[in-house]
């Protein structure tokens, strides 16, 4: 888990220094053959992610994983970072477009950008993070005595199967 | 020696709102009451920042009718050593591919 987040976080970090290195220092069409490649690798970057989330929620569904929150927390990060750095790159794409320039892959950057982002939207819906409030207004009734008996209510149910229960 | 689980009244409606059948909503509950009051240190899973006696207990059960696709559960459980009594106090239930109840 680590060792992805890594691995990732590495990535990211790879293509923020190419984008700001290439917004230093682009001023002719050469330039744009660069940028081309931090697209390319964005976008096999995004690769990695869907992988990513695709073995956690596999690993999630079998039972597998132990550090839920951990490991939520490191997704969440990694979307974050990648969608930050895809508005970045986004700005260099728009520039050199303004500027009579075709960049490769543009459309592919685009539809992978909105696609990670209905990617996140989903993650943070549905990955099983705690609910602050919840977690406090819980803690607060059964503070107040307010808490249930969990065996009472499973013997309540088993009583519903019994005649005359 | 099993620790005594209670259940926020909060919980109980939320999971009531689930509207599992029976037989899973036993299975659900009988995990929390008979596997986790039984080993609270070998199935508590992790700490709930900041909350310093509060644990994480998932698990997940398989594709059980009328459910299509395997089933994940997060119980936030509160653990008191001192009373031998574990609370529960917050929940999640997400079935594979679909929103979060």
């Amino acid at each position: 888990m680590i060792t992805r987040s890594v691995i990732y976080r590495g990535r990211v970090r790879a293509i923020e220094d190419a984008v700001e290195a290439w917004k230093a220092s682009h001023d002719d069409a050469l330039e744009v053959h660069d940028l081309e490649d931090v697209v390319r690798e964005w976008l096999g970057t995004m690769d990695l992610l869907a992988q990513w989330q695709a073995d956690s929620w596999k690993q999630l569904f079998a039972g597998e994983l132990k550090k839920i929150q951990g490991l939520g927390r490191l997704l969440r990060m990694a979307y974050r970072s990648s969608l930050d750095v895809a508005g970045l790159l986004e700005e260099c794409v728009a520039w050199a477009e303004g500027n009579g320039y075709a960049v490769d892959n543009a459309r592919d950057f685009r539809q992978r950008r909105a696609t990670v982002e209905r990617l996140y939207q989903d993650f943070e819906t549905r990955w099983p993070f705690p609910d602050k409030k919840q977690i406090e207004a819980g803690m607060a009734s059964l503070d107040r005595g307010e808490g249930a008996d969990l065996g009472g209510w499973i013997r309540e149910l088993q009583g519903e199967d019994r005649p005359g229960g | 020696m099993s620790y005594k689980v209670k259940i926020a009244p909060g919980v109980k409606e939320q999971i009531r709102g689930w509207r599992l059948p029976r037989n899973i909503l036993l299975e659900v509950l009988n995990r929390l009451n008979i596997d986790l009051a039984g080993n609270p240190d070998g199935l508590l899973a992790e700490q709930v920042v900041p909350f310093l006696d509060l644990f994480t207990f998932p698990f997940a059960l398989p594709a059980i009718p009328p459910f299509v696709r395997p089933l994940s559960f997060t119980f936030f459980v509160r653990r008191n050593d001192a009373n031998k009594e574990l609370g529960i106090v917050a929940c999640r239930f997400v079935e594979e591919g679909t929103a979060d109840n």
